[in-house]
């Protein structure tokens, strides 16, 4: 009898077992969470994990300072649990948006609320003393000490929404900032090591004022006052005064940053230029925010690394040579890789030579193809006198590449390989070709999509 | 025929009128429009921000130097101090804190001037106070270098426990927790006993949810 009851009992366990876990699947607190700014999502996206979902409020690639809204945005934020947002300007977009909608269950989670703030650049937007008001930079979340305590009171607050996934929460926000913790410690240490006592520098845009700061950087002067509002004579004029009379030596810009200015402010003070990203346009991904900080921490490093080294204020951009040698590196290194193992097996002769051949044509115009393009980039980028003596080094560059891609392919082609091997081998070899002329693009412009829109 | 001629042309001089009345009236609508503008200013001008007008607190774009940095980090460690607190029920010795590598605690985390400050926990009866200060750069002003915000205190507060350290924020009760951070700009040892009588400000920011209202009464 005892026999007879024990599977019986087994199955009335088990039934049991995964009702309750199929109840406890539907009532799991799921979230629907919006984004007003690219950081926003991927840090959402970092605490929560799987267990929310999370949507930005502006489709990629628009501009947040002119976005204009549409219906559907309005019907996204009717569907979602809670929203986050700048609150100190950088998505002003969202302000009547968040007024308009009609849904009393939103909360919305203000970025900016107990932050410490920096004032916005400049004698006729910095605080005064005496009726106290203070025109804030919104540029919160540059930097990795920021986004780290808005990480935190955005779990916070999620936690409080979703209490069964707090924990959840709270584990993820601290393995995350430990991350970016250690991004920005191995920043100071390469900082550390150099020597910047000559250093001055001035940004185009009044962006990075927070990253700077926790960089302990100082920056002596901003071209642009606003967001969209171009430098007029006077105030361009006052700006070469400053980075004169600072001894300015470094100019961060972005690459849509009028070329005009950029010229005149180059041919005038002799500044080395290099370009930031302003981590507000793109696709929205988990890890955007942590690779374009790093893109951001390694320009700046780069520029660093060149004024300590004294050389010469008139030479190229260093931090676009460097990125761009280190990725056509890179890149020739992981196609020879890949044409060696692919190569393992055997091929007819015949069709080695064959193989061989249409490869050195592939590559020869893509490296065409590539010189062509960056060109055109470096033409709306770079004060002319830096594109001239950037085209002979990176033509130099790109033979060196060549010659070394060349040598190995011929070397991996002495053995020989079956068809369908050689099919396979043809497509990841075009597909590094892309990913190469890709990371020499992105190079170009280091955490700047190709479309972005200006006055950013 | 020449007296006639004199007779009809006569000049008669016309004295002007008072302009009393016209210049009261111009008066008057200028008394208007001040009136107007400054009822105007009164209605837009912002609200006045009562924390940062006490004796003991200063705004947070006030600090100089590096001294913003540190208050950054010294916030952006509440949360991961709050919440070993609630995990545990201690507050946590800098020595934890340091495994774990939290700034300000370990210095390689901040650039490079505030890399001379060592740090102390000083548990009260409902809040923890976290000590620092910076004896390096102190000997450096010595020498003559620019004076800096050298001494720090980060005070976390359960507002759960029931009694609280003087002054603390009133309004922030959705949160358990609130936290204060202090700043003197000389040298000085920690001591027991409120921190206002001995010199040390309260950081507040102007756009900071601690902003609510600071209780001048009672405290422990």
């Amino acid at each position: 009898m005892k026999k007879m009851l024990r599977p019986q009992l087994m199955l009335v366990f088990c039934l049991v077992f995964f009702s309750t876990q199929a109840y406890a699947q539907e009532t799991k607190c799921r979230l629907n969470i919006g984004a007003s700014l690219h950081p926003y999502y991927s840090w959402v996206k970092n605490i929560v994990g799987d267990e929310a979902n999370v949507t930005s409020i502006i489709p990629p690639g628009s501009d947040p300072h002119a976005y204009q809204p549409v219906p559907s945005d309005m019907q996204k934020l009717e569907n979602l649990d809670a929203v986050i947002i700048n609150g100190v300007g950088h998505d002003e977009f969202i302000k009547p948006m968040l007024k308009a909608i009609e849904n009393d269950k939103l909360v919305v989670i203000d970025t900016s609320k107990g932050l410490p703030l920096i004032p916005v650049f400049g004698k006729h937007y910095a605080f005064d003393e005496k009726d106290g008001k203070v025109s804030y930079n919104s540029h919160t979340y540059i930097a990795i000490t920021g986004a780290i305590q808005q990480m935190q009171m955005i779990a916070r607050k999620l936690g409080r929404l979703c209490p069964d996934q707090a924990g959840v929460f709270v584990k993820n926000v601290r393995a995350y900032s430990m991350k970016l913790r250690n991004m920005l410690q191995s920043a100071l240490m390469r900082i550390d090591m150099l020597d910047l006592n000559n250093l001055r520098i001035a940004t185009v845009h009044d962006g990075y004022s927070y990253l700077f700061q926790e960089l302990g950087i100082e920056v002596s002067a901003v071209v642009q006052p606003r967001h969209g509002v171009k430098p007029s004579a006077r105030q361009l004029q006052d700006t070469i005064k400053r980075i004169k009379r600072a001894k300015v030596n470094v100019l961060f810009g972005e690459l849509d940053y009028e070329k005009k200015y950029v010229d005149i402010i180059y041919k005038e003070t002799g500044c080395r230029l290099y370009a930031l990203s302003h981590i507000s346009n793109g696709e929205y991904t988990k890890e955007f925010f942590e690779q374009a900080m790093q893109r951001n921490i390694d320009a700046i490093i780069a520029a660093l690394t060149e004024v300590s080294r004294g050389s010469n204020p008139g030479d190229m951009s260093g931090q676009m040579q460097d990125n761009m040698s280190r990725q056509m590196q890179n890149a020739s290194q992981q196609m020879q890789n890949s044409v060696q193992e692919n190569l393992k097996d055997s091929v007819p002769t015949m069709q080695q030579k064959q193989m061989n051949e249409r490869m050195n044509q592939q590559v020869q115009d893509t490296t065409k193809q590539m010189q062509k393009t960056v060109q055109e980039k470096l033409k709306d980028s770079i004060p002319t006198m830096q594109q001239k003596q950037m085209n002979e080094r990176m033509n130099q560059q790109l033979r060196d590449t060549k010659a070394q891609m060349q040598g190995a392919m011929q070397e991996g082609l002495k053995e020989t390989m079956p068809e369908m091997q050689q099919q396979q081998m043809k497509g990841r070899m075009n597909q590094q070709v892309q990913d190469m002329q890709k990371g020499v693009l992105d190079n170009v412009a280091p955490g700047a999509p190709q479309q972005q829109g200006k006055g950013q | 025929m020449n007296n006639a001629d004199t007779q009809e042309c006569k000049e008669v001089i016309v004295a002007p009128l008072a302009a009393g009345r016209e210049v009261l009236g111009l008066a008057v609508v200028i008394c208007c429009i001040f009136l107007l503008a400054g009822l105007r200013h009164v209605q837009v001008a912002p609200k006045e921000d009562v924390t940062a007008k006490i004796s003991y607190q200063i705004k947070d774009v006030r600090l100089k130097n590096q001294a913003p940095v540190l208050y950054r980090s010294l916030l952006g460690a509440v949360d991961s101090i709050t919440w070993t607190y609630e995990a545990g029920g201690n507050w946590p010795e800098i020595s934890e804190l340091q495994t774990e590598s939290l700034p300000p605690f370990v210095g390689d985390f901040l650039p490079a001037g505030l890399r001379g400050f060592s740090w102390e926990m000083h548990q009260g009866e409902t809040w923890v106070d976290y000590y620092g200060s910076n004896k390096e750069v102190a000997q450096e002003e010595k020498q003559g270098a620019d004076p800096l915000e050298n001494s720090f205190i980060l005070r976390i507060i359960d507002l759960r426990a029931g009694k609280y350290p003087y002054p603390y924020i009133q309004g922030a009760q959705e949160d358990r927790f609130t936290a204060q951070i202090w700043m003197n700009p000389q040298i000085v040892d920690y001591s027991e006993g409120p921190l206002v009588e001995r010199g040390w400000k309260w950081v507040v920011s102007g756009n900071s949810a601690v902003n609510g209202k600071v209780r001048e009464s009672t405290g422990s």
